[in-house]
């Protein structure tokens, strides 16, 4: 036997970024635009969509890919509020793929949708590297999780189109310091969109579903 | 595992017929997060599984080398390793836009491989530099 030694320049991500490429072209053609949501377990990025989908109804036609490791918990909870709901069971994939994206598009009438929200797997940190086909990716990190996330998770902060504080109604019962928060979002990235919400009281879901209205109407 | 999946499909993408892997190089950068312990034990995990096809990975090495972040300051033009990914200010001017130069990303750059004596590589283009550098696995620098 002899040994030889084949050099290469390979991206081994390169099939997930070739169908998140396809995901986007099919989604283009059909006028549907998709934002992948991204945040913490139990930050709320499932109260947040039922909200979402209350607020749009008879507005947009929204429908949702929802990743978890297991149970199709999520996908009955937004069941009650649209039809086109998909659930992708990872396993132990701590993120969506566009592959389980494209299979979650498969289970969709894309044709009726306007949007379609890419509820990823609860982690901060993996889903930033995975391309799904995505047109804007939205970071969300909860009052419960502390002031200091953004500090800690720089790349959501710089990758995202937009970065949700949800649970602000707790903000009388935990301890977090807004302008800690503001202040280390600002030294990672300086004008970087915020927007504070509650899915209990409301709070800025009209500006939310006003940047996802403006988001369907752009060209 | 997703990206030692990937790294282990493409490589199989890449490995002539009738080799046999002994390393695969790649680079990882380091803004990817990525545990090299759990990579290694990810890879061979994956190695001990039945061949997808005739071309097993039984037996190799994943060889990891990290790449380290570098940013680049808009405002003065600093280029820097930052101590910690955590902190992006720039430690000149302190400015706070910080652009990656590099840091991202997971590349599969060289592939060890054992082949018959005798055997001519059938290599794509992207393969046509490729050298024997020996006649025994031992005395590969990995």
């Amino acid at each position: 036997m002899v040994t030889a030694e084949i050099p290469l320049v390979e991206n081994v991500l390169r099939a997930n970024d070739t169908i998140a490429r396809e995901n986007r072209a099919e989604l283009d053609a059909l006028g549907v635009r998709a934002v992948n949501l991204m945040g913490a377990p139990g930050c709320g990025k499932t109260a947040w969509l039922e909200r979402t989908l209350e607020e749009l109804a008879g507005r947009l036609s929204v429908g949702v890919i929802t990743g978890d490791l297991t149970t199709t918990r999520d996908a009955e909870r937004l069941a009650a509020h649209t039809p086109w709901v998909t659930q992708i069971n990872t396993g132990k994939g701590c993120h969506l793929e566009a592959h389980q994206v494209r299979r979650g598009m498969e289970n969709l009438p894309l044709d009726r949708l306007d949007i379609l929200v890419i509820e990823n797997v609860g982690n901060l940190i993996c889903p930033v590297s995975w391309d799904l086909g995505q047109h804007r990716r939205v970071g969300m990190f909860s009052l419960p999780e502390g002031d200091d996330k953004p500090a800690k998770h720089p790349w959501l902060v710089l990758s995202a189109d937009l970065l949700l504080l949800t649970k602000t109604d707790l903000a009388p019962h935990v301890p977090f310091d807004v302008r800690r928060f503001h202040q280390d979002l600002q030294s990672i990235r300086e004008e970087v969109p915020v927007l504070e919400v509650s899915a209990v009281t409301g709070r800025g879901v009209e500006t939310w579903a006003g940047w996802l209205q403006a988001l369907v109407e752009a060209p | 595992m997703a990206v030692v999946r990937c790294i282990a499909d493409t490589t199989l993408d890449h490995l002539p017929p009738g080799a046999t892997l002994v390393e695969a190089v790649v680079e990882v950068g380091s803004l990817e997060h990525l545990e090299p312990s759990v990579m290694d034990a990810a890879w061979n995990a994956l190695a001990a599984e039945p061949p997808r096809d005739s071309r097993a990975l039984a037996g190799s090495r994943l060889i990891l080398e990290a790449v380290p972040v570098r940013i680049h300051c808009a405002l003065c033009d600093l280029e820097h390793t930052p101590d910690e990914a955590a902190y992006l200010v720039c430690p000149r001017c302190g400015a706070t836009r910080p652009r990656v130069l590099s840091g991202w990303g997971v590349t599969l750059t060289r592939l060890v491989v054992e082949i018959p004596d005798g055997t001519e590589l059938d290599l794509d283009p992207v393969h046509a530099h490729a050298t024997h550098t020996s006649a025994h696995p031992s005395s590969v620098e990995s």
